[in-house]
């Protein structure tokens, strides 16, 4: 866990990198038991306006929480809030990197804006996370 | 025994609530959502990560709805109260907090509440948009 804080008074979140493949998506598929097609090779994919599968947007929300989990841990889980919006679909294969930079601090909680962004720079997801500090 | 027809997620009313279900994620769940999103975390060797809660809760819907073609997840807010252990039941709840039409186009924002153990553990609004019928591709 991180004890580094931010110019804004809130510990450091340190970003989340990862390479989302077509077999990652599939893997993502089957353990959160997403049956949606156009997550996979499919011809609802390819009909659908993005032209080919595209990852879950849960997916790409997981390394949200995961570089929350990291800084917070278990206070994460009890107590952290998010909220965001998804801006473009994550086209495998992509490297995503997720973010969270500190807003302030306000009545022992936390807020960071959180985003999520292709190697190229298109954002992906945008919003705001909350976290008790205790 | 003939199964009763899932709701088409796009006629769904504000306020129209679907039958609570009932979920058990166990270890292998948790492993296996772990390993295909790639996080490692020693607090997941006994707690499922709440996005994980969040996932198995947005299936489980999924599961009881029909899924209009080209409908897109466009937003997900969660408030996390407290981590569930492996394999704690946990209920879900699921109803329409927010309906909107705008050019045949139909947003929906659909609100969960889940308990474990007598208590709120979390909560989740899902924000879907269903495309016009002759735009619908996916």
């Amino acid at each position: 866990m991180s004890a580094e804080r931010t110019t804004a008074g809130a510990p450091e979140v340190a970003p989340v990198a990862r390479h989302l493949d077509q077999p990652r998506v599939d893997r993502y598929a089957a353990a959160a038991r997403d049956p949606n097609p156009i997550h996979r090779d499919s011809r609802e994919a390819l009909a659908s306006q993005f032209g080919r599968p595209i990852a879950h947007g849960m997916l790409v929300l997981a390394l949200v929480s995961e570089g929350m989990t990291a800084a917070f841990g278990e206070r994460w889980a009890t107590g952290g809030t998010l909220r965001v919006r998804w801006r473009a679909p994550a086209v495998p294969p992509v490297t995503v990197t997720a973010r969270a930079r500190a807003r302030g601090v306000a009545d022992g909680v936390a807020t960071y804006d959180v985003s999520c962004e292709a190697e190229g720079g298109e954002v992906l997801l945008t919003g705001t996370a909350t976290v008790p500090l205790g | 025994m003939t199964e009763a027809p899932r709701p088409s997620l796009a006629g769904l009313r504000r306020g129209d609530a679907l039958p609570p279900f009932t979920l058990h994620i166990s270890s292998a769940d948790v492993a296996a959502y772990l390993e295909a999103t790639g996080e490692r975390c020693a607090l997941w060797s006994t707690l499922v990560p709440p996005l994980a809660l969040g996932a198995f809760a947005l299936a489980g819907l999924m599961e009881r709805v029909e899924l209009p073609a080209g409908i897109l997840h466009t937003g997900q807010e969660h408030e996390f109260r407290r981590p569930l252990a492996h394999d704690e039941p946990v209920e879900v709840g699921v109803e329409v907090g927010a309906r909107s039409e705008r050019g045949g186009a139909v947003v929906l924002a659909l609100d969960g509440v889940w308990r474990a153990g007598g208590e709120e553990v979390g909560t989740s609004r899902t924000t879907v948009l269903v495309p016009p019928p002759g735009e619908a591709r996916g």
